[in-house]
C-alpha cells in the first residue's frame, strides 16, 4: 500500500522557460511508493500549474521571496496549519536561499523534517 | 562569457563589449557578475541527487538536442558517459550535496569537461531522468524524510524528451479564486 504524503511544490510556471514544478510533480505521482497530495505554490496568477488539476490538488499563492522571509513564511506556516505539509521543494534559484535560511523554523513545524 | 547570478549570460568579444554586459546584467539581477573564458564544445547536463553525506543518489546526464532562444532544452537525451558521472561524483563526495542539483558541463573536441555551472535545485527537464529509471523526485522526498535510499546504479540510455507547449482551457471564474483569494 502507497505512503500517504503531502508536498508542496513551487515553480508550477510551465512556459516556455519552464519552472521544475510540473516535472517534479509528475515524478511524484509516478512513485510506486507515495500516493501524493500536492499543493502548488504559486507567484502569479497565471502559472499554468495552477490550473492542471490532475496533477496539482490545490494551489496558494505565496510572496515573492523580495517581500521579506518573514512575510513568506508566515504565509507558509498558514498553509502548513491547513494542509499539513510533510515535504517543501523550491524549484527557483530567487528563492532557494530564503528557504535555507529558514529550514530550522520549517523543520520545528514538521516540514521536511525526518520523522 | 558574462553570466547574471541568477539567469542571462553573454558571449562578449572584447573588453568594451564586457563592461558593457556587466553594466546589463547588474542592472537586471544585480552583482555578482560571473566573468568565464568562452569554451568550444558541446554543452552536456547532468541531473544528480546528493544524500549530504557524499553519496551521489541518483545521477543522469543528458545533451540538449534542441535548444531554445533563451538557451532553454526542448528536446534532449540520456547519453553513456561515463566520465561526466565520475565528475558528479567527486562534486557531490567533495561537497557532500544534499539535494538536487544540475551540473551544467562543456564538452570539448578532446573530451575534456568543464564545468561552467551548478545550479543547486532539480533541474526542468528531470522529468527525463524519471522516464530513464531513477526518480528523483520520490528519492528526494524520501531523502527528506529522513529514509534510507540505495543509489541507483543504472537508467536507460538514448531515452529522449520532446517539450511541448499546451493551451490549457479554464474558466475565468478559477482565475478569479486564485487573483481574489490567493487559492484555488
Amino acid at each position: 500500500m502507497k505512503k500517504n504524503i503531502t508536498v508542496a511544490v513551487t515553480g508550477l510556471n510551465a512556459i516556455d522557460n519552464p519552472g521544475p514544478g510540473i516535472p517534479v510533480i509528475r515524478g511524484l505521482c509516478d512513485s510506486k511508493f507515495f500516493k501524493p497530495r500536492i499543493i502548488g505554490l504559486a507567484y502569479e496568477n497565471l502559472e499554468p500549474g495552477i490550473y492542471m488539476k490532475e496533477l496539482v490538488d490545490k494551489t496558494y499563492q505565496i510572496p515573492y521571496p523580495s517581500a521579506g522571509t518573514e512575510n513568506l513564511m508566515q504565509r507558509i506556516e498558514y498553509i502548513h496549519s491547513v494542509e499539513k505539509i510533510n515535504v517543501l521543494i523550491p524549484n527557483f534559484d530567487a528563492e532557494l536561499y530564503t528557504f535555507m535560511k529558514s529550514e530550522k523554523r520549517l523543520a520545528e513545524i514538521g516540514i521536511n523534517g525526518k520523522r | 562569457m558574462v553570466k547574471g547570478k541568477f539567469y542571462d549570460a553573454w558571449v562578449a568579444y572584447n573588453p568594451e563589449q564586457v563592461k558593457m554586459y556587466f553594466d546589463k546584467i547588474a542592472a537586471k539581477w544585480g552583482v555578482p557578475v560571473v566573468i568565464q573564458q568562452f569554451l568550444q564544445g558541446t554543452e552536456v547536463n547532468v541531473v544528480a541527487l546528493g544524500d549530504g553525506k557524499g553519496n551521489t543518489i541518483c545521477a543522469v546526464p543528458m545533451r540538449k538536442q534542441y535548444i531554445t532562444d533563451k538557451g532553454k532544452a526542448w528536446g534532449g537525451i540520456t547519453l553513456d558517459d561515463k566520465n561526466m558521472l565520475k565528475l558528479t561524483r567527486k562534486i557531490i563526495k567533495a561537497t557532500k550535496w544534499r539535494g538536487g542539483m544540475e551540473l551544467e558541463l562543456i564538452k570539448t573536441d578532446k573530451d575534456e569537461l568543464y564545468v561552467i555551472e551548478i545550479n543547486p535545485r532539480i533541474p526542468a527537464w528531470v522529468y527525463l531522468a524519471v522516464g530513464a529509471g531513477q526518480n528523483i523526485p520520490e528519492a528526494m522526498v524520501k531523502l527528506a524524510l529522513g529514509m534510507n535510499v540505495i543509489p541507483f546504479k543504472r537508467y536507460e540510455i538514448g531515452k529522449m524528451f520532446i517539450r511541448y507547449s499546451w493551451d490549457l482551457i479554464t474558466n475565468v471564474k478559477e482565475f478569479e479564486k486564485i487573483s481574489t483569494f490567493g487559492e484555488y
